[in-house]
């Protein structure tokens, strides 16, 4: 039985995961490079390519983490008599994936915003004002990926501590 | 980085007829938590506390086997005293009052009986996401197994409000923001209901305040140490009936992070000295507080905090000690004692008001 609720636990996992790389195969579809036939004029896109990459990769450290985590799980509690552990356990994974749901929500509306305003045509009048616009685009999509890099960190560490504060209340109870 | 120091200010004054033993606290967010660590290490001064989004005492103490010392008390904070993923891993109010029961056994609080009959109030809004709500529901039990009737609490957690202390100034951020300066437009004044909340029924607010916001020096409350991460200049508001010798009573309102006078946003690592203004006074200003004040005999302290980020104390978005930064020794930590820097230099500051 703790096998196979393991591997229920397991399974949303796996299916947020083949859902995150759905979506960044989605997303880097509608970016263009730079240069070359299908180029875009605006530089912000192509980094929107990378930072796609980035973005996956920082979601699949969480991932692999929440399932390092839950691995721990039977080895480290005695299961068999407190049936309340699989209730906090799933309750655990339920709000790590809303969180981490959450902060990729906030990643693609964080990139919309910025292609909305790469998308506006604005007056420029002189050579500074056009630079300082196009560095502004750099410089959104830097802070949105120091963000999002900074937020999952936090929650990669939230889970640990918080994981590791509720086995010890469990053993301590057993 | 830390502002120059400044010119010396005016030291605090001393008043007639104030009634020491009438006194309160209350603060938002870092603010909070400091208030439940002055309201218990001096609950034999105190009547009543106001905490809004703060956690129990010594919360960052909960799981000290998160990491080593320095690092346990801030991962603590984080991911259990602000942010717990579910009810499970927010705070355990009964082992932090057990805890709280054997400090002051040894001293270094005041005996917690001196809660029994203290009234407070406790607030987390529905919209918080920077100190969970979950936290402050511990919060409120904390006090219930410290012995608080249950009757003197006032707790409030329907309201659709982020991280902030209440206004109805139509300048302040949306109700469900949970961004600076965390003073948020609702439809009541938060401070006023902290108050009656202690108090009792009190006057209705001055529309015109008759007394005067004094600048003092705070260095010599904790003899000018960086590490108490507090300001040159702390304010108090004084009506003017007190300053002419009417009875009173002192409530101490204490600011969250990023909002002492002194506080300046930080850009990539460098605080925003070009761009970014000081939060300057509005939190001792635009709060309520001294409306309330004016019309009640109530002087209004409000000690001010300052970000600190250096080899010795990491605090650089000036908030209050609730995790032990100013401590001399993590292992040890001595934060939330009567013997703490910060606490002892707020008390201070409390004493002297009711010294003329």
């Amino acid at each position: 039985m703790l096998q196979a609720l393991t591997q229920f636990a397991h399974a949303p996992v796996d299916q947020l995961q083949t859902l995150h790389h759905l979506q960044a195969d989605l997303i880097r579809k509608f970016i263009v490079p730079t240069v070359g036939p299908d180029s875009h004029p605006v530089p912000a896109f192509a980094l929107g390519s990378h930072a796609e990459h980035i973005r996956q990769a920082l979601g699949d450290v969480a991932l692999r983490q929440l399932r390092n985590l839950q691995s721990v799980l039977p080895a480290a509690v005695k299961l068999s008599q407190d049936v309340g552990v699989y209730y906090d356990l799933f309750a655990f994974q339920k709000a790590f994936l809303e969180r981490l749901s959450g902060l990729q929500t906030q990643w693609f509306e964080g990139l919309e915003s910025i292609a909305q305003e790469a998308g506006e045509i604005r007056q420029v009048n002189t050579a500074s004002k056009l630079i300082a616009q196009e560095y502004n685009l750099y410089a959104q999509f830097s802070a949105l990926l120091m963000g999002q890099v900074s937020a999952v960190a936090e929650l990669v560490e939230n889970a640990q501590i918080d994981f590791g504060y509720l086995i010890a209340q469990t053993t301590e109870e057993n | 980085m830390s502002i120059a120091s400044s010119p010396k200010a005016p030291p605090l004054p001393g008043f007639k007829n104030v009634d020491l033993s009438q006194s309160s606290v209350s603060g938002l967010s870092s603010g909070a938590f400091m208030t439940v660590q002055l309201h218990l290490a001096h609950s034999s001064t105190f009547v009543g506390a106001g905490v809004i989004a703060g956690g129990p005492f010594r919360c960052a103490e909960t799981y000290r086997a998160a990491a080593i010392a320095e690092d346990s008390a801030i991962l603590n904070a984080v991911s259990i005293c602000m942010n717990p993923l579910i009810p499970q891993t927010a705070p355990d109010p009964a082992r932090l009052a057990r805890n709280a029961r054997a400090c002051a056994d040894k001293g270094e609080i005041d005996p917690v009986s001196h809660l029994a009959n203290d009234r407070v109030y406790i607030f987390t809004g529905s919209r918080d996401t920077v100190v969970n709500s979950t936290v402050v529901d511990t919060t409120r039990r904390f006090y219930e197994h410290l012995g608080v009737a249950a009757d003197n609490i006032r707790y409030e957690s329907g309201v659709p409000a982020g991280h902030s202390i209440i206004t109805t100034n139509p300048e302040d951020n949306p109700l469900a923001a949970n961004r600076p300066p965390y003073i948020n437009q609702g439809d009541f004044v938060q401070s006023w209901r902290i108050l009656e909340h202690i108090y009792g029924p009190l006057n209705p607010p001055s529309e015109r305040l008759s007394g005067r916001i004094i600048r003092f020096d705070q260095r010599e409350f904790f003899n000018g140490e960086s590490r108490a991460s507090m300001s040159d200049y702390g304010y108090a508001y004084v009506p003017k009936a007190v300053e002419e010798g009417a009875p009173a009573r002192v409530h101490i309102a204490l600011h969250g992070c990023k909002q002492g006078y002194a506080y300046v946003n930080y850009v990539n690592g460098r605080p925003d000295l070009e761009n970014g203004l000081p939060y300057g006074n509005r939190y001792f200003t635009t709060t309520g507080y001294n409306e309330l004040a004016d019309a009640n005999d109530l002087i209004i302290l409000y000690p001010q905090a300052q970000g600190t980020d250096n080899g010795a104390t990491q605090n650089p978005e000036g908030c209050w000690d609730w995790w032990g930064y100013t401590s001399t020794s993590a292992r040890e930590p001595d934060y939330y004692s009567q013997q703490a820097i910060q606490i002892r230099a707020i008390h201070g500051m409390l004493q002297r008001l009711g010294t003329p």
